[in-house]
């Protein structure tokens, strides 16, 4: 078989390209699957019983019912709500030459007794290993999506 | 409270897969350029017994005969100007480049630069010429390069160590001495430009004893300031035993109080003077050692009175070592020119060197066809100049005349250099026949370029000779064109159907994505 065959050089660099762009990609899969991560967990969190009311005068935040609320299974009930707050993307790094890392959770020392449960409070209110259970879907679709992306570039 | 640790969702997004793919796809695709190269060797071989059905290929590399010449003449117009030749000298050593080049298989470019060191060194004529050679032979042997063992001699020659001695000896020496020299030749060069070189070169010591005394050194990674103390040690041992004094009554002569320590010590300072000035300095240290053993004093402190507190330490190194130094030193005693055409000739029977060699030939070769272009080229050049600084004057002319002017200026261009063309044919010593212009003309700017044309040269040249190409296609590449339906005898960019058949073949790797939930 003979063919002459022409752009060597270009192939190679689009080899390399290629490499390039699925990096990109799974950088970009990290972080936004990251950010559906966290959105699930925030949104299992039940809000305050009764609402709340903030001073104008004062800023300060008035709850209508009183506690201590009770808990509600499966999902824990919002205090100061500063766990649900601090649930992000906490960091996106590489791990290796062809993969990323992203991190995402709460900053709140005390999340995990809320996520796993202590002697007092059993079992726990997990709310981050729902979160993932029912981003999996999701970030499917983003991997799909992205990866879908970096080819057609 | 005692804290759980931050509780985190990991997500992994894994490439592996696909990049392995990739990888391995470019590693092919070097594995391709890799063999495409090695047929373009074997081409260098056909033109060097060229038959008739080389002659197309033959002519065709005209352009790149002329790309050599021109390099060449680049490199000797910049060793004129540098080292400031007559227009004879340059002569000579262009023609000793060539020469060198096809017997050694070092590139003119290299032995160019290395001539400009040689020349900037004040070493001039047939020395320089015998430099160049020596020099291209030990970079075979040494597997380095020609400016590195040409800097070598230099540096031995600065030292004024080498006297009596050729060329080709000095370089035979530096070669045999670099083969126990920690750090090879480049180390021992270094030893010999550097303090150590001139501190041993003072006291009389010659290059084959230097060399010995340097790799043990070398190899026991002594301070420059212990060797320097060591050096001026040998000194202290060659100085006057005699000191005269003058007194009321008249001069006396007595022994110098070093002379006396030594004496005391049982050392003959007149015998170590004497092993000192014919070189001898494993003899020597043997005597600081025996009378050490005779004394049953410890050596170091023998040593220190010789040598003095800052040179013992070396002096140490040597004596613990004695029995590799006497055999370096010995080794050392045979070696030179002999032995450098024994070790290149050794050397060149291996297939590296060897295709090296057959390049440098047909670079050569090349390049002597070449000179012949060179004077139509620059023809041609002027008068394009001539032609540009018309329109540029009268730009109106030019937008009329520039679709037909680049036809034209080739067409005379190409014209030229087919008649040159045939007497770059002879030069590779090709029968010339009719057809020899049109492949010239035709066959030229595609041989001009990479791997592809050298492809399709073989497939010429399996048409029309009784040649058969080794260069086969990949079996991955045979795939690959087999399933972009590419036909046998087409012409295809790799880039497009490459892309195409590997995005079909590994879209199916998307990252692999994982997630866990774990306290961090």
């Amino acid at each position: 078989m003979t063919v002459i065959i022409k752009g060597e050089a270009r192939f190679d660099e689009a080899l390399k390209l290629d490499i390039v762009k699925a990096n990109a990609a799974a950088r970009r899969i990290v972080e936004r699957g990251g950010l559906v991560i966290a959105r699930e967990a925030q949104e299992k969190w039940r809000q305050y019983p009764g609402g709340r009311t903030v001073s104008q005068r004062t800023g300060r935040a008035y709850f209508k019912s009183t506690p201590p609320f009770q808990a509600i299974r499966p999902w824990p009930t919002q205090r100061t709500g500063n766990t649900k707050r601090s649930t992000k993307v906490q960091s996106v790094s590489a791990v290796s030459a062809s993969a990323w890392m992203s991190t995402t959770g709460p900053s709140t020392q005390y999340a995990g007794f809320v996520e796993w449960g202590t002697r007092y409070i059993n079992p726990g209110f997990p709310v981050l290993r729902p979160a993932v259970e029912d981003s999996a879907v999701e970030i499917q679709s983003i991997a799909e999506e992205e990866w879908a992306a970096a080819q057609g570039e | 409270m005692g804290m759980l640790p931050p509780l985190v969702a990991t997500l992994i997004a894994d490439t592996k897969e696909y990049t392995a793919k990739m990888d391995e796809a470019q590693a092919k695709m070097a594995e391709f350029g890799g063999a495409s190269e090695a047929t373009g060797a074997k081409m260098a071989g056909f033109a060097s017994k060229a038959s008739t059905a080389v002659l197309g290929v033959g002519v065709a590399l005209g352009g790149l005969a002329l790309e050599k010449a021109y390099s060449f003449s680049e490199a000797m117009d910049k060793l004129k100007n540098q080292a400031g030749l007559t227009d004879a000298q340059m002569k000579q050593m262009s023609a000793s480049i060539l020469a060198t080049s096809s017997a050694t298989g070092v590139s003119t470019g290299d032995l160019a630069s290395a001539a400009i060191g040689i020349e900037q060194a004040g070493i001039r004529g047939k020395n320089a010429m015998d430099l160049l050679n020596a020099a291209s032979q030990a970079a075979v042997v040494t597997n380095s390069s020609v400016a590195n063992t040409t800097a070598a001699v230099v540096a031995a020659e600065k030292l004024r160590i080498t006297s009596g001695m050729t060329m080709a000896n000095v370089m035979g020496v530096l070669v045999a001495g670099s083969k126990n020299f920690t750090g090879g030749l480049a180390a021992e060069t270094s030893m010999l430009s550097g303090r150590v070189g001139s501190a041993l070169a003072n006291y009389g010591l010659k290059l084959q004893q230097i060399i010995p005394i340097g790799q043990q050194f070398a190899a026991a990674g002594l301070p420059t300031r212990s060797i320097s103390s060591f050096a001026t040690g040998l000194g202290k041992i060659n100085a006057p035993i005699e000191v005269f004094k003058k007194t009321s009554k008249g001069t006396t002569e007595t022994m110098s109080t070093y002379a006396v320590a030594l004496e005391h010590a049982g050392l003959s300072v007149t015998h170590l003077q004497t092993l000192l000035r014919t070189g001898d300095i494993p003899g020597l240290l043997l005597q600081i050692r025996d009378a050490a053993a005779r004394s049953h004093e410890p050596l170091s402190q023998l040593v220190n009175l010789v040598f003095g507190t800052g040179g013992g330490a070396a002096a140490s190194v040597l004596i613990k070592n004695l029995q590799q130094l006497t055999t370096s030193t010995n080794k050392l005693k045979g070696a030179g020119a002999g032995s450098l055409t024994s070790g290149f000739e050794e050397a060149m029977k291996q297939i590296g060197p060897q295709i090296a060699k057959l390049k440098a030939q047909f670079d050569a070769a090349l390049i002597s066809g070449g000179q012949l272009l060179l004077p139509y080229f620059s023809k041609a050049v002027g008068m394009l100049n001539d032609t540009f600084r018309y329109f540029q004057t009268h730009p109106l002319e030019f937008h009329i005349a520039a679709g037909a002017l680049g036809a034209v200026l080739g067409g005379a261009l190409l014209l030229k250099m087919s008649a040159a063309g045939v007497a770059l044919a002879s030069a590779f010593g090709i029968e010339f026949t009719a057809w020899a212009s049109v492949a010239w003309a035709g066959y030229g700017a595609l041989l001009a370029t990479s791997f592809v044309s050298t492809l399709w040269a073989l497939d010429w040249l399996k048409k029309r000779a009784t040649v058969t190409p080794s260069a086969k296609l990949a079996p991955w590449l045979q795939e690959l064109l087999t399933k972009a339906g590419i036909p046998a005898g087409a012409t295809t960019s790799l880039s497009a159907t490459g892309i195409k058949y590997l995005e079909n073949k590994y879209h199916i790797y998307p990252p692999k994505v994982t997630v866990v939930v774990k306290p961090r």
